[in-house]
């Protein structure tokens, strides 16, 4: 649902001379190792208390932040905020900036894949003496 | 001794030569070295990190009927799929080394039961990297993880449990995220 709502005020704050209307905001847009633009990427500014996630074309924008009571309040000025960007799947990215005024652009996140590899055993032994215990179990091979 | 048994130190250490490999090549699939050959080769490709060599000699050795339910060649198998993201494959033969682990031998079943299980965990995890915050997949890799560290500290191996920490932490931190 709190995603539902942050991706309403995304598209809204989207429109031209609506929700960003005293350009105080920050945007960026989020890309994977391809360059193809990373969507529902779950975006957090902190300070701020505000979860957004990115658009289909990898885009977002901030232009309010909540205060402790959970009230809007505006970017402050000349305060250095870091936003994260979590998705599923990818190594998560955080990025420290000054903010200073107005509207910012941040630089393109690009998202690296998570992957998971698993080493090779150090058993040092040699393979071929393995066959051998097969054969003295007696067991039967299905298959054959 | 064997005329293999020659090749088995420098298979050890990934250092075959160049006319040692071509000979153990040319044994024949007809032939009852045929297998230690391969095997041999298997073995020298692993620790030089030929990945493609690896696979190559997997298929081979997979050839005869009696290797394709070999423990040790199936966890091979498993690892090489996890390893390229190939996670239904690893899933696949991992669950089937698993099911002939008897096979193993005495002094391998320790090192070998806790790969099948980093395999499975790591297959599920994968798979779960891949789905669209799939938390029954993430749900699998958690219990994955579990069993694996619950294997490795019957004999106390906390740099294995380490490993299964590490993971667990970031599935569960994940896991908050998503709820």
């Amino acid at each position: 649902m709190k995603r539902l709502l942050a991706t309403a005020a995304l598209a809204l704050a989207l429109l031209p001379g609506t929700a960003h209307a005293g350009k105080h905001f920050i945007k960026g847009t989020v890309l994977d190792r391809n360059g193809s633009p990373v969507e529902r990427v779950n975006v957090t500014v902190a300070p701020g208390n505000v979860e957004i996630i990115t658009d289909e074309t990898g885009t977002f924008l901030v232009d309010y932040l909540r205060d402790e009571e959970g009230n809007r309040t505006r970017l402050s000025k000349r305060t250095e905020y870091t936003v994260v960007f979590f998705k599923v799947g990818y190594h998560e990215e955080k990025v420290t900036f000054l903010y200073k005024r107005g509207e910012l652009a941040l630089e393109t996140v690009t998202l690296k894949e998570e992957t998971i590899k698993v080493d090779p055993s150090t058993d040092n032994i040699d393979p071929s003496t393995l066959t051998d215990r097969q054969q003295d179990a007696g067991g039967s091979y299905e298959g054959e | 001794m064997s005329d293999l048994d020659q090749y088995v130190d420098s298979a050890k250490k990934g250092k075959l030569a160049s006319t040692d490999t071509t000979v153990l090549e040319m044994v024949d699939i007809s032939e009852p070295s045929y297998t230690r050959a391969r095997a041999l080769l298997l073995m020298n490709a692993q620790r030089k990190g030929d990945d493609k060599a690896t696979r190559k000699y997997l298929d081979q050795i997979m050839l005869l009927p009696e290797n394709q339910y070999n423990p040790v060649y199936l966890t091979d198998y498993a690892r090489w799929h996890v390893n390229h993201a190939e996670y239904d494959k690893a899933l696949e033969k991992a669950t089937l080394a698993e099911r002939y682990w008897a096979r193993i031998a005495p002094e391998l079943v320790f090192s070998k039961k806790a790969e099948i299980f980093e395999i499975q965990a790591a297959a599920y995890q994968g798979r779960f990297y891949k789905s669209d915050e799939d938390l029954e997949l993430l749900s699998s890799a958690i219990k994955g993880w579990e069993k694996y560290r619950q294997h490795v500290s019957t004999k106390s191996r906390t740099d294995l449990q380490k490993r299964a920490d590490a993971e667990l932490a970031r599935l569960q931190d994940i896991r908050e995220k998503l709820q």
